[in-house]
């Protein structure tokens, strides 16, 4: 049997809360791009990195996915090509990957290691998102132990079952895909939940024209799949994925073109990017404009 | 006298003007020129029985049903051992019980004995219980308040009473001042099991309508409830009281049914289901909270039982520190919320994906509940990478161009399966010139899209 059922986690959230003075704290997760999570602030709110942020990847930033709160995922994909008219793979694989590196403990209080804690993805059954395949799932991380799939019979289940699992402390991170129109009230409501449980929320759905912007998330991203470049032998090589930042509370509008390899699990910056200076991304039109 | 149409059931008037069941229908025209005759129904009738014998399940957990086809008529047992405190005492509760009958529209005899045999036969056959009546013979009093009832109350079959008829032997005193062995030979042994049975030196187990329940609490309201409100308060009160059962007891639940009977003499149930042992009435109660909206009082309810019908061992709860802690912060939390989502969504649409061993990719995969064991299990190994997204039903495309394509899987079909087993396929993975990229396959039909990847 385990040990008490008291968390030590939450009392010392609770301390780091009161030496703050009343504002929240919330531990970052890496996304395990170093480009990326440096553009990310740190959970510290830019009061200086008191080891909170737990950089376990040794990389440079500071920064990583705030735990606690609510990412939204856009995808850019449009909708006819989206097959079937659910998501299209690379968002759906971009919002899986960050609700796997959201939902990994803290290695610097789990004895070095980060260990993955259990991750509910929540759909409307029988929409066209009820379709999610294991095994792709599990290379992006989501293996069948820590994966449960909740298919909600309506639309506004879908957000209950999210904020439900949002509020169990054992939950490390929800995928939503909540299908038509977004109840304002909803996205506040899901902050609420992952404030109260700790755990991360990533919100997946279609990209709309003007950007939709969901109230309470940190951050928005658009996620939008670019065209790869062959092998010698024509065939598809590492998938890309265009990346932006759209919207990013205490942070600044970014855009990376990033690259997933398949084979050893890892997510980088597109490799005929990853050598030039580091403003060579500022081609991007929001950062020109931001 | 094969064919002929005979009385099945007649009612007090017609038993009053000398009719009996078994009479040919042409001779009780005879009789009754304007007799009113409907056709007999069996089966419904055993249905109405067995609604019937849920419903006393307010007064014992133990009902059991003894079908038309037993000589001497339908009836009901009810096991009340134990049970006749809850009513005020033994003959409260024979009054209750023929009261509510009757309040029902029913005519019911009744008859509570040490013995199932002794009240079948009180019910039946005793002197000065008149339909709508109730006999009580008290403990060890068979013997002399039924010895005076004619043979036919022994429950023997009708080859068995007219040998007694032609013996001489009318009451069960005659049977029993008799020696038995030089009868035994003659009447075969079921006449003194019977008699046995009766007097309580043998043993007669009832086949109750529901298995018994180790563990059930009850409420009886002296007023018919129907608020939502004041049937949830209710269930508070039954849980926690259960819920102190189970923990004297070291169990915790895994399903719990709760009986509610109406005034109107029906029964309704809900049930809920926990993923793991569990005697926390707060959990408990907000599982049943979908299921109480639904809940139809009808007329009002009157009685409210809680049946622990399947429960496991469990170790006893640490009250120190997980009480300070709070419901949420409980050991168990993940399967509290699986519960809770089970019980808003169903248990089929709360799944983990778990691998199956098939190497056709729509079957390699399951939907497992959550805490099945082979969940855990990892995906075997793939050389080729997998779509995260697998399309239910295959979307046409346009074929794809020799630019940006892969050699093909081919992918053979289950052939043991017949021709369930599906069909050969070539699955390519395509990108389009946007990036996006799909698992497509030629079949027969032509090019369609399977499945999305990264």
């Amino acid at each position: 049997m385990s040990g008490p059922a008291i968390d030590l986690e939450t009392l010392r959230a609770r301390v780091r809360r009161l030496e703050r003075g009343g504002r929240p704290v919330r531990p970052t997760r890496p996304l395990g791009v170093p480009a990326v999570d440096a553009a990310l602030p740190d959970g510290g709110d830019g009061d200086g990195g008191d080891g909170d942020g737990g950089d376990g990847d040794g990389g440079d930033g500071g920064g990583g996915l705030a735990l606690g709160c609510l990412h939204h995922v856009a995808d850019g994909a449009p909708l006819e090509r989206a097959a079937g008219g659910g998501a299209g793979g690379a968002a759906l694989a971009f919002a899986a990957l960050m609700a796997a590196r959201l939902a990994t403990t803290d290695p610097a209080r789990t004895s070095g290691m980060a260990r993955p804690r259990p991750v509910v993805w929540c759909l409307r059954a029988g929409s066209p998102d009820d379709s999610l395949y294991g095994p792709g799932l599990a290379a992006l991380g989501l293996t069948p132990a820590r994966l449960i799939v909740v298919r909600a019979p309506e639309a506004a289940d879908v957000a209950w079952a999210m904020e439900e699992a949002l509020r169990c402390p054992d939950v490390g991170a929800v995928v939503g895909q909540i299908p038509g129109r977004l109840d304002p009230a909803a996205g506040r409501r899901l902050t609420l939940a992952a404030e109260a449980g700790g755990g991360g929320a990533v919100l997946l759905r279609p990209a709309r024209e003007p950007a939709e912007s969901v109230p309470g998330a940190v951050t928005r991203w658009r996620v939008t799949p670019a065209p790869a470049v062959p092998t010698p032998w024509g065939e598809p090589g590492r998938a890309r994925w265009s990346v932006a930042l759209e919207h990013c509370r205490n942070g600044l509008p970014r855009h990376w073109t990033l690259e997933w390899t398949h084979d050893t699990g890892d997510l980088d910056l597109a490799a005929d990017l990853r050598d030039r200076p580091s403003d060579a991304d500022s081609e991007c039109l929001l950062c020109r404009t931001g | 006298m094969a064919g002929a149409r005979r009385l099945a059931a007649v009612n007090g008037a017609a038993a009053g003007a000398g009719l009996a069941p078994g009479l040919p229908l042409a001779d009780a025209r005879a009789v009754v020129p304007d007799l009113a005759v409907a056709e007999s129904e069996p089966a419904a009738d055993l249905r109405a029985l067995r609604a019937l014998a849920r419903w006393c399940g307010r007064w014992t957990p133990t009902v059991a049903v003894e079908g038309l086809s037993g000589t001497g008529g339908a009836g009901l047992w009810l096991d009340v051992t134990g049970c006749a405190h809850l009513f005020g005492g033994e003959t409260a509760l024979l009054e209750s019980v023929r009261d509510r009958l009757a309040a029902l529209g029913l005519t019911v005899r009744v008859g509570m004995a040490d013995t199932p045999g002794a009240a079948w036969a009180a019910a039946r056959f005793l002197d000065g219980v008149p339909d709508g009546g109730a006999a009580l013979i008290p403990p060890g009093a068979q013997r002399q308040l039924l010895g005076g009832l004619p043979v036919a109350a022994l429950r023997l079959p009708p080859p068995a009473r007219e040998t007694l008829g032609r013996l001489g032997l009318r009451t069960l005193d005659d049977l029993l001042r008799r020696p038995r062995a030089p009868l035994s030979r003659r009447l075969g042994p079921e006449v003194w099991r019977r008699l046995d049975q009766l007097l309580g030196h043998a043993p007669e187990p009832l086949a109750p309508l529901r298995p018994a329940v180790a563990h059930r609490v009850r409420i009886a309201f002296a007023e018919p409830i129907g608020r939502t409100e004041d049937v949830a308060a209710a269930l508070d009160d039954l849980l926690a009281r259960l819920c102190g059962v189970m923990d004297q007891a070291g169990r915790g639940v895994r399903r719990l049914d709760l009986t509610v009977y109406r005034v109107d003499g029906t029964v309704t149930r809900a049930r809920i289901g926990t993923g793991r042992p569990s005697r926390d009435p707060a959990h408990l109660a907000r599982l049943f909270r979908e299921r109480l909206d639904g809940l139809d009082a009808g007329f009002g309810i009157e009685v409210m039982g809680l049946d622990a019908t399947r429960h496991q061992p469990m170790t006893p709860a640490q009250t120190t520190l997980a009480a300070e802690t709070g419901a949420d912060g409980a050991r168990d939390s993940l399967p509290r919320l699986i519960d809770r989502l089970v019980e808003r969504c169903g248990a089929d649409n709360v799944v983990r994906l778990s691998a199956w061993r098939s190497h056709r990719p729509e079957r390699a995969q399951r939907a497992v509940a959550p805490d099945a064991p082979q969940a855990a299990q990892d995906w075997p190994a793939h050389r080729a990478p997998r779509p995260v997204r697998l399309l239910r039903r295959p979307v046409p495309v346009i074929p794809p161009t020799e630019a940006g394509r892969t050699i093909p899987e081919r992918i053979g079909g289950e052939w043991w399966q017949g021709p369930a087993g599906g069909e050969v396929v070539d699955l390519l993975r395509v990108e389009d010139p946007d990036g996006a990229r799909a698992w497509i396959a030629r079949d027969r039909v032509g090019w369609t899209k399977r499945g999305v990847f990264p």
